[in-house]
């Protein structure tokens, strides 16, 4: 067992892994103390973001197939689950007035185009556009 | 469903994970067909049979899911 995980600390995507939440926690040490603009550590989430989704992209074609039942049930049920906290987390920030106003400000929007639009937008147009890939192939479409 | 995968593996003296790497699965993939919590596709309980040499029905036992059909 103990030799088994000394191996494994040998492999480089744990030094990677480790160096990522080291450069995570600095960041956010950093950011809570006021020393780096926010801009600068919103240039560096990305890099960090289009790195690991890049790494996720190679890694991709070697998930077997039960790992890729595994994504598919956590996206199904925690994509629900989430999506329905998520309906009444907004109700709780926007409505109940604890954070973000009502009407929204410039800068609430821009800080909600970024945080939600932008990000999740994303992530489901890409989502959708698989998907319709994945039936074009299958012949479905 | 139930196999004799486990035992195959033992009796070839594989590990979990010399399986995995010969059929292109992990080695979690094995111990989850192995314990029955997953059932593998078709493709891969060809390959499994064919590494082992038998045919897949002589592996994998489909009894439950042939319940209740009609002959």
């Amino acid at each position: 067992m103990t030799q088994s995980r000394k191996r494994r600390l040998r492999r480089w995507t744990d030094h990677a892994a480790y160096l990522l939440i080291g450069v995570v926690i600095a960041m956010g040490v950093q950011l809570a103390q006021g020393r780096v603009a926010p801009a600068v550590i919103g240039w560096l989430v990305g890099l960090v973001m289009a790195a690991a989704g890049l790494w996720a992209c190679l890694k991709g074609p070697r998930v077997d197939e039960v790992a890729l039942a595994g994504v598919k049930f956590a996206w199904l049920w925690g994509g629900f689950a989430g999506l329905a906290l998520g309906f009444g987390l907004f109700q709780w920030a926007v409505l109940a007035g604890s954070g973000i106003g009502w009407p929204a400000s410039p800068a609430e929007l821009r800080a909600f185009a970024a945080g939600i639009i932008i990000v999740i937008g994303v992530q489901l147009l890409a989502y959708l556009a698989i998907l319709a890939g994945w039936w074009w192939r299958k012949g479905g479409l | 469903m139930k196999s004799r995968l486990k035992l195959l593996r033992a009796e070839h003296g594989l590990t979990q994970a010399d399986l995995g790497e010969r059929v292109g699965v992990s080695r979690q993939a094995i111990n989850a067909i192995e314990t029955g919590k997953f059932e593998p596709s078709l493709g891969l309980a060809w390959r499994l049979a064919r590494h082992f040499g038998h045919p897949i029905e002589q592996i994998f036992d489909f009894s439950d899911e042939l319940e209740g059909e009609q002959p």
